[in-house]
């Protein structure tokens, strides 16, 4: 009894020298020592795949394809007189009018179809600006800073120390972009310019439209009109 | 015990077939098989489950990247999280970020560092940088980000302080019961939807505000099977 206790003893000192306790840190794949259905074989999100050249799963969509969860009707899209909303109200997606000029003003109507086959009404409001401060805070705050003068983390960095930054970060509030048409700052969301890249993958063209009247909220802070500020607002200020 | 074993060994009235030892040898096994019996449960409860299988998963990446550097408030970039894992809110998967979103910086801050090399050649030939995969729920279980995101559930909760991290493991067992702790007591975890990234973020009060965002939201996690196994 004694002889086999000892041995116990040490297949348990073995045993957690070995392999440790909980929460210990480890570089090797988890063991799935029965593994069930934990892995089937089926295409997953962002998955590898060797039956395709480039080793996706995710497959390019194909032209002229529309995006699944706008809640399209099936027959309505298959129906001959059907225009995708994007077709209805181009500049809604490419901040330019018919002539290819940009958008001075917002669009006055959004991209989803409404039960008649009028297009979604799209109004510049508290619930518009609040959702393009919330993108602009997460997006564009850590190059052109939170109040949009160009003094993100990514360009002061240079100032501490000399690290590495981006130096052409442009301030928002220069005459220039000042004076650009709603649909030009769009185009540079969406597109990017020079050294900025876009951000039309990352917002949806509503986001990017909230961002742009959020853009024109913080210009304003920046150059109020005197005859714009508040009485008492005013008084504080003297 | 001696005592013990020399009176189950006492000399027997007659003659015995079998040693004396015998007389204690149901007794032993007994005792040596209850110990076994302690000492395997104590095993298989230390190491056969996710909380010692997956926690502390911490694979090499191909890029050394290092999320205490980048994310969060209180690094030095302090980007929000959905910066990169930007679908987290619109879809069921959370994206680990395109090679376009490091570029986006990176394309300026020291394109040609060794440390990024794949990443430059992933913007040059188009192919993907092959992440390792961290956090994982077995392919029957059904999982869908943004259900909890938009509910006030933050990343911290299922991924602990991945903002301190500089390579990230798995922080959190991710188990069933796991799953089933909160669905049961939401309150204990909500929080208002402005703080979902803030990974240091705590209440006052959290099972007071839970409770009211559990009553304002109708929240209602789901606890039968079909919920989470469908
Ligand atoms: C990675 C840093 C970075 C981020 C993030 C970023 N920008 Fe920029 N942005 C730049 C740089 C750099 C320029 C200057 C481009 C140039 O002229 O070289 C610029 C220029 C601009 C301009 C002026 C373009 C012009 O015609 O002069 C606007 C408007 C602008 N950005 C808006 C935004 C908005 C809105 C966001 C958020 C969606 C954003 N930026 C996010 C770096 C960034
Ligand atoms: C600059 C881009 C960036 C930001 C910002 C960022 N991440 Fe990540 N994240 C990545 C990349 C790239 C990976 C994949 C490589 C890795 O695991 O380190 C990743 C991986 C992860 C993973 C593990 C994924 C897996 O395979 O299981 C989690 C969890 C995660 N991030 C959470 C967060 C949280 C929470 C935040 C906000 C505090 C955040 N990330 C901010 C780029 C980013
Ligand atoms: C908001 C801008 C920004 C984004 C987006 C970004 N980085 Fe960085 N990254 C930086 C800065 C700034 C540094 C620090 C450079 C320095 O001064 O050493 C850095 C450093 C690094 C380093 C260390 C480089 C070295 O040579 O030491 C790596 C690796 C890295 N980043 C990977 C990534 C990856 C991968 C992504 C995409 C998931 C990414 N970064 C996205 C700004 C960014
Ligand atoms: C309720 C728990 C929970 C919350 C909250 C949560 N996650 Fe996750 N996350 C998971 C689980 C579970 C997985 C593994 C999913 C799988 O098996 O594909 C995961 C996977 C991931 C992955 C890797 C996806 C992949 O397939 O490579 C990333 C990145 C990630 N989460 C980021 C985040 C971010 C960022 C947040 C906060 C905005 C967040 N998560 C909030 C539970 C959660
Ligand atoms: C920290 C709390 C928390 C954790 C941990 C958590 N959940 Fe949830 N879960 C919620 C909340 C809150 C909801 C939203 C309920 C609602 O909207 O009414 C939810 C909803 C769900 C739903 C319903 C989605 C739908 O479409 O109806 C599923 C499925 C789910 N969770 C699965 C999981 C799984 C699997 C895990 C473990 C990996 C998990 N949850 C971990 C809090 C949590
Ligand atoms: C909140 C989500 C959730 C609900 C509800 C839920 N499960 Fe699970 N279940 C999980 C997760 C997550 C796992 C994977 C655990 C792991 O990684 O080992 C799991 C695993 C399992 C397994 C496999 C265990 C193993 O290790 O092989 C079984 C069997 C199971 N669940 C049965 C059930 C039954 C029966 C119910 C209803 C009473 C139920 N589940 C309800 C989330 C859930």
């Amino acid at each position: 009894m004694s002889r086999y206790l000892s041995f116990l003893a040490v297949a348990v000192i073995a045993m957690i020298s070995f392999l440790g306790f909980q929460g210990k840190k480890s570089k090797d794949t988890p063991v799935y020592v029965f593994d069930d259905m934990d892995y089937q074989s089926k295409y997953k999100a962002q998955g590898e795949n060797v039956f395709f050249k480039d080793g996706r799963d995710a497959r390019p969509p194909v032209a002229g394809t529309v995006a699944r969860g706008n809640a399209l009707e099936p027959d309505k899209v298959f129906a001959a007189d059907y225009h995708r909303a994007e077709s209805l109200n181009p500049s809604f997606v490419t901040g330019k009018d018919a002539k290819g000029a940009f958008l001075v003003g917002f669009p006055s109507k959004a991209l989803k179809v409404l039960a008649g086959g009028e297009l979604e009404q799209f109004n510049i409001d508290a619930k518009t600006l609040a959702l393009g401060q919330a993108k602009f805070q997460i997006y564009c705050a850590v190059c052109h800073g939170a109040a949009g003068d160009g003094n993100g983390i990514m360009k002061v960095r240079s100032s501490i120390d000399g690290d590495v930054a981006i130096l052409t970060i442009a301030n928002l509030h220069t005459p220039v972009i000042r004076a650009y048409p709603n649909g030009q700052i769009f185009d540079v969301i969406t597109n990017g310019k020079v050294t900025m890249m876009g951000y039309g993958d990352k917002l949806s063209p509503e986001e990017r439209w909230a961002v742009v009247a959020y853009v024109r909220a913080l210009q304003l802070s920046q150059n109020c009109p005197a005859d714009l500020v508040p009485a008492a607002v005013k008084a504080q200020i003297k | 015990m001696r005592k013990l074993l020399e009176y189950l060994n006492r000399p027997a009235p007659r003659g015995n077939f079998f040693s004396r030892s015998v007389n204690a040898a149901p007794f032993q096994i007994i005792v040596c098989l209850l110990i076994t019996g302690v000492v395997v449960t104590a095993a298989v409860n230390e190491y056969a489950t996710n909380k010692y299988l997956n926690v502390g998963y911490t694979p090499d990446q191909p890029v050394a990247f290092d999320h205490s550097f980048h994310a969060g408030p209180d690094s030095v970039l302090g980007l929000d999280c959905r910066y990169c894992h930007n679908f987290v809110e619109k879809s069921g998967h959370s994206n680990v970020p395109t090679t376009n979103t490091c570029w986006n910086c990176h394309s300026q801050v020291k394109p040609d560092s060794p440390a990024l090399a794949l990443v430059k050649k992933s913007i040059e030939t188009g192919e993907a940088i092959r992440w390792v995969k961290v956090h994982k729920v077995p392919d029957y279980v059904y999982f869908n980000h943004s259900v909890h995101v938009n509910r006030g559930v933050s990343c911290v909760e299922c991924h602990g302080r991945i903002d301190q991290q500089a390579i990230v493991g798995q922080q959190k067992s991710l188990n069933m019961s796991f799953c089933l702790d909160c669905h049961r007591n939401p309150e204990q975890a909500l929080r208002p939807l402005d703080k979902i990234t803030d990974l240091a973020y705590k209440a006052a009060d959290q099972t007071a505000t839970g409770t009211k965002f559990v009553h304002d939201w109708k929240v209602n996690p789901p606890q039968s099977c079909s919920g989470c196994h469908r």
